[in-house]
């Protein structure tokens, strides 16, 4: 039995739903009303006796909400079906009006809506429970049949849609297959059209490269593509490719890599292997052509047929129609791919050729020919390098990139299989700036080189290129983006070439970074080109003033400390590591190094270590605050020992916006050299940051000398290495270290091992147990990460998000202990101030 | 007499068996509700009039409707065919019966007036007989779907009747718009009686089960008559204050001699005037076993008569609204003494002896005219003014499980 109280309840509750004066139904009081009947089925079928009251008010409009009730109820409760389907002729009474003696109430066109609603309604309920409910059948057949009445008859409506559009599609299969027949008897002659184009492209490719590079192995390159090669990768390489999408989330990783190795990549993938030289004309204007007819024929030719191959439904699986499907698909979709592998490199290439090339091919007709074409050249020059000697480098390392980035293109429509191919070196980041068509690298290319032609034309050409000759290389980076930004301290983030989109979670479009941010980020900062010992101990001279001398750096101090550094000190061991991360120098080093891994040293050194050199420099950023004080400390020794140092243009050189990097900074450069610069770099880079805060420091009005060129740059920094390398190789590539790097100074090598090796011990003892963990635990993260620059790193172990985060958080927060220490233990005052600088970024 | 023990305990069981039996009956009777396993297409145009089962098989419908059609359908057998789209939700037991034949416009012997009545020949089913606002009475051939014989009166038909229970004749009685109840005897194609004694329009009558010559007829005049076709004039007329109950009733020598003196008053009354309701009687029907008459009429009364004392039984049905303007059928089973009277566009089911309401049987959307109890199988067949056919069964009994199996009909409460 209901309790009476329930009773009014629901008395209460279908009186409120039914309310007349609302023309909707109280949502409130519905779902009141769900929940009682929910209850109970007493509770429902009392519910329905009510509705039935309700539904024989003389009104409409109650007579419509509590159709709707009932019907909503219908749906969900048996009890209420059964006890609606009992009384089911006095309902249709009620809501249908099919007794001529009772018609239903006003007012009429609520009247009518109440008809069709109901009947609608009815509808509903015989479709779907008429099978169980006999009355409902034969309420429905009585209405149809014998009042004639119009059921709205969606079901069969419906039907009869679905019948028809299933009869559309068999055509349009019969049509699709009809074609899917002629296309796979005419494919290979098709295909042998496309691939013959695609031989003559890459022909041109060929005739390209061997302008400039006869010398150079001229097949085997990824542009012939053999298809070996090509069905290897395509593989293989997914997973890989994956796995730098994923790396490539955290922002320090979009650092991975000096662009200037892009650029060289992307020529060398171009087949621009003669930078300075105006390619033939003729060749290009023929590759322009033959490029055009790919894409503007045969490439939608190949998507027709793709679209054909993919919606034909041919055989079963398994059947030998079948796989000639599948075979066909296979060979549309490589064809495809090659296609779009020569537009990349086509892309490439132009955006690598200077403008008054563009001249010759007819679609840059829009762009303005360019003032002043020598100077182009120069630029050109200053941008990639002028020194014949690079020709073999440039000839070396396309077998490597090219073929990852072969379909950097395609990758707008082919996410994952067009990144898969990425795994040789460049990562994704350096792909989609370099790579991309149009690309970000691109545009930033050519506005950095119409810009340098602007303002560079005030010396005469021979001067320039002496001073090109002597400069130091700059990488073709980020800060290629502000180059003449005006706030280059307020240029928004995805402004310095980082990509918003690519981010995963929310990203604000707006933020800004410091300036010392974003050099980490790049890897800008940490520059230290080789500059002249002399110049070095100069600069450092002035600075003696102002940072107060630590102790512990005192004993430290010598004539020429860098040269015989104390063996064992605990200064200057992370300054190494560092350096060695970045410079990576001969294997002995290296062993040295890894020994220092081995043995548990310090952070940094490991984290280094592990990386794959391409990402070497992200982490070297890291790596570097956290070597920053030691290297401060170490700057202070050579402070002290310095009798002349150098003055304010070292400084400027070494600014963290216009910084000469690194990464692969001359091997051939002393260590002691490299560290005096690396060393000196820290209070430099200080000074930078505090000016950054005060805008009105005078030195501020030199940067943009600094920043336009590195001649200049170089110039006012006064001087020519004396014990670089020989000129005419400023560049050591970093895939072939220098022999002569080794051959020159083992006992450096050896006494920086001997160095790290003090580190190590020091840092073991200083490091507190949990420190400890934390590395062992970074340690088995990373532990997966063998790296070749050259080889594909393999099967990376896949890292979520989060564990990637908190790995780099623990990794960073355990080199910052240890580093905490080790300055603790040297010099507090300036661990706080550079902690707290630390802290900000 | 002394008798075995093997035969009392043989007669034990078997009174036993009888009385499980019975009670199975009585039960399934009782709980009747739209049949869920059988749904008769009526394949009418317009409103039923009567529905009849053949005696014999209790199988075969005959319905006869208002558009002039006659029709038969077969209820134990439905149509191969499973119903609706959701066939694969229903059990083996549900069936869609469709008409065997249909007797409509398109036979040239057709009515052409509405149909009032519709009767087997009590014999076998080859032939029927159908009366009509045409003034026809005919003979069908159900064989052939021909006329056989028919019979042309001055006015309209409104009941027919056939003995279930005549061996010396298959005299068809036929009321009609006229006082006189007129009997055909299909044998010669001639009327052979015309009953005499009503006032205004038959719309009722029914044989007597227990004696083939006995008839009862029910007329607008509100007089219920019983006629022995062997003799002249009627046996009795009922009178509704006649509630004498004869020596039967155990009752007093005081109460005795008033019932005579009530019985003399009655006498003392002209039969003539005597009236069985106050208004027309739409039905009569006596119960199976003979004993007593169940009548209605249109002052909205259901009467129940001793047959034995002739005497108003004095059982009040509550609320049996009649309006009829013809014959409506009332049907009665002995299963449990059930009478299924139609009110309105529900069947309302009257404990016979207790007058007590048990069950509304509801379905139909407008007025039932014709009501058929199906021993057998314990179902009720009606027809009405919607056309439809609704046959009345017992639920399953495995219905329960097999609903509850069923996820398409079950509670979903999304919230």
């Amino acid at each position: 039995m209901i309790d009476a109280s329930v009773l009014n309840k629901l008395a209460e509750v279908v009186e409120k739903v039914t309310d007349k004066s609302r023309l909707d139904i109280d949502p409130i009081s519905l779902q009141q009303l769900k929940l009682l009947c929910k209850a109970s089925h007493d509770n429902v079928i009392e519910v329905f006796d009510l509705l039935l009251d309700r539904l024989k008010a003389s009104d409409a409009q109650t007579r419509l909400h509590a159709l709707e009730v009932c019907d909503m109820l219908f749906g969900r409760s048996r009890a209420f079906r059964t006890a609606a389907a009992a009384q089911l002729p006095a309902l249709l009474e009620a809501v249908v009006g099919y007794r001529p003696g009772r018609p239903l109430p006003g007012p009429p066109e609520l009247a009518t809506r109440l008809r069709e609603k109901a009947l609608d309604a009815v509808e509903r309920w015989n479709d779907n429970y008429g099978a169980f409910y006999q009355q409902i059948r034969l309420g429905v057949r009585y209405l149809k049949d014998v009042l004639k009445m119009k059921f709205p008859e969606l079901r069969a409506r419906a039907a009869a849609a679905e019948a028809e559009r299933r009869q559309r599609e068999a055509r349009a299969q019969q049509l699709l297959q009809a074609k899917y027949r002629r296309l796979a008897n005419n494919f290979d002659a098709g295909a042998a059209e496309i691939q013959s184009a695609l031989d003559q492209v890459q022909r041109c490719f060929d005739l390209l490269r061997g302008d400039s590079a006869p010398a150079q192995p001229p097949a085997q390159p990824q542009s012939a593509a053999p298809e070996s090669v090509m069905d290897e990768e395509e593989w293989e390489d997914i997973d890989a490719g994956k796995d730098e999408v994923d790396d490539g989330e955290g922002l320090a990783d979009y650092g991975g890599e000096a662009p200037e190795e892009l650029l060289e990549s992307a020529a060398a993938y171009s087949g621009m292997a003669g930078l300075g030289r105006a390619p033939d004309p003729a060749v290009l204007e023929n590759l322009h052509a033959l490029q055009r007819e790919l894409v503007n024929r045969h490439l939608p030719t190949l998507q027709e047929w793709l679209r054909i191959i993919v919606k034909a439904e041919v055989g079963e699986a398994g059947l030998e129609e079948h796989a000639r499907r599948e075979g066909l698909l296979r060979a549309a979709i490589e064809l495809r791919s090659r296609i779009t592998l020569a537009q990349d490199r086509y892309g490439v290439l132009r955006s690598l050729l200077p403008e008054q090339t563009h001249i010759i091919l007819p679609v840059d007709k829009g762009k303005a020919p360019a003032a002043e074409p020598v100077s182009n050249g120069v630029a050109m020059t200053e941008l990639f390098g002028t020194d014949s000697d690079e020709d073999a480098p440039a000839g070396g390392v396309p077998s490597k990139p090219a073929p990852t980035a072969k379909s950097g293109g395609a990758s707008s429509s082919a996410g994952g299989p067009a990144a898969a191919t990425s795994s040789r070196g460049a990562t994704i980041g350096d792909r989609n700036k370099a790579a991309g068509r149009g690309g970000a690298a691109n545009g930033a290319l050519r506005r950095a080189s119409s810009q340098h032609r602007q303002r560079e034309s005030k010396l005469p050409e021979d001067v320039r290129r002496a001073l090109a000759a002597q400069a130091p290389k700059l990488p073709a980076g980020a800060n290629l983006h502000y180059w003449d930004s005006v706030d280059e301290e307020n240029a928004l983030v995805n402004m310095r070439g980082m990509e918003l989109q690519n981010h995963w979670g929310p990203v604000n479009a707006n933020a800004t970074l410091p300036l010392e941010r974003i050099s980490q980020l790049f890897g800008t900062v940490a520059s230290y080109y080789a500059p002249p010992p002399k110049a070095q101990e100069k600069q450092v001279a002035p600075k003696q003033a102002h940072p107060p001398e630590p102790k512990p750096a005192a004993p430290n101090q010598a004539p020429k400390p860098a040269r015989k550094p104390p063996p064992k000190t605990v200064v200057g061991a992370s300054t190494m590591q560092l350096l060695a991360s970045r410079v990576k120098a001969g294997p002995k080093l290296l062993a040295g190094l890894q020994e220092l891994r081995e043995v548990g040293g310090s952070a940094a050194t490991s984290a280094a270590m592990r990386l794959p050199p391409s990402q070497a420099i992200g982490s070297s950023a890291r790596a570097q605050r956290r070597a920053s004080p030691d290297a401060l400390t170490a700057a202070e020794r050579l402070s002290a020992a310095a009798p002349d140092g150098a003055p304010a243009p070292a400084a400027d050189s070494s600014r963290p916006g216009a910084a000469a990097i690194i990464g692969r900074s001359p091997v051939e450069a002393h260590a002691h050299a490299t560290t005096e610069t690396a060393s000196s770099n820290a209070p430099d880079r200080m000074d930078a940051t505090s000016r950054a805060g005060r805008p009105t420091h005078t030195p501020a009005a030199a940067d943009p000398v600094a920043r336009t060129g590195t001649p200049l740059s170089r110039a006012s920094a006064g001087g020519i290495p004396a014990d670089r390398g020989p000129p005419a190789q400023p560049h050591q590539w970093p895939g072939r270290p220098g022999a002569d790097a080794t051959s020159e100074r083992p006992g450096r090598a050896q006494a920086a091992e001997d160095r790290a090796h003090n580190a190590a011990v020091l840092a073991e003892a200083a490091l507190s147990s949990e420190a400890l963990a934390r590395l062992l635990q970074e340690r088995e993260l990373r532990g997966g990460r063998g790296a070749g620059r050259s080889g594909r790193t393999p099967a990376k172990r896949k890292l979520g998000v989060r564990e990637r985060l908190s790995r780099k958080l623990l990794s960073g927060r355990a080199a910052a202990a240890a580093a905490g220490e080790l300055a603790a233990v040297e010099a507090a005052s300036h661990r706080e101030r550079m902690s707290n600088r630390w802290e900000e970024v | 007499m002394p008798r075995s023990i093997i035969e009392q305990l043989l007669q034990h069981q078997t009174r036993n068996c009888l009385y499980d039996v019975s009670q199975f009956k009585k039960n399934r009777v009782r709980s009747l509700q739209v049949s869920a396993e059988k749904g008769i297409e009526s394949s009418h145009k317009g409103g039923l009039n009567s529905l009849e089962l053949d005696s014999i098989d209790h199988r075969y419908l005959l319905g006869a409707a208002s558009d002039a059609s006659v029709a038969a359908y077969d209820v134990q057998e439905g149509t191969p065919q499973v119903v609706g789209r959701q066939s694969q939700h229903i059990t083996e037991g549900c069936s869609e019966h469709k008409a065997l034949f249909t007797v409509d416009r398109s036979n040239p012997d057709c009515h052409k007036f509405s149909v009032t009545s519709a009767v087997w020949y009590p014999v076998d089913t080859g032939m029927f007989v159908t009366g009509s606002f045409d003034q026809e009475v005919k003979i069908w051939d159900t064989n052939v779907l021909a006329v056989a014989c028919s019979f042309s009166l001055p006015v309209r038909v409104y009941a027919l009747g056939m003995s279930h229970v005549a061996a010396a004749h298959c005299l068809v009685a036929v009321g009609g718009g006229e006082p006189q109840v007129k009997l055909c005897d299909p044998a010669s194609g001639a009327f052979t009686h015309s009953l005499v004694g009503h006032r205004e329009a038959v719309w009722a009558l029914h044989w007597s089960v227990s004696s083939e010559w006995h008839l009862m007829t029910g007329a607008c005049d509100g007089q219920v008559r019983v006629w022995d076709i062997r003799m002249s004039g009627c046996v009795h007329n009922f009178d509704q204050h006649d509630t004498h109950r004869g020596h039967q009733s155990g009752a007093t020598r005081q109460y005795r001699e008033e019932a005579r003196a009530t019985d003399r008053a009655n006498v003392s009354r002209p039969a003539e005037h005597r009236t069985a309701h106050d208004g027309a009687v739409t039905a009569v029907v006596p119960t199976p076993d003979g004993m007593h008459c169940l009548t209605a009429g249109t002052d909205s009364r259901m009467r129940l008569w001793d047959l034995h004392h002739n005497s108003n039984a004095l059982v009040n049905y509550p609320n049996t609204f009649n309006r009829a303007k013809k014959g409506r059928q009332i049907s009665v089973s002995a299963d449990a003494p059930l009478v299924f009277h139609p009110s309105g566009s529900v069947i309302q089911m009257f404990n016979m002896y207790e007058g007590d309401l048990h069950k509304l049987l509801r379905g139909h959307m407008d007025t039932v005219n014709a009501c058929c109890y199906n021993p057998t199988t314990q179902e009720l067949y009606t027809g009405s003014n919607d056309c439809q056919i609704i046959a009345w069964g017992a639920p399953r009994r495995a219905a329960e499980e097999v609903d509850e199996g069923d996820d398409i009909n079950q509670d979903s409460w999304s919230d």
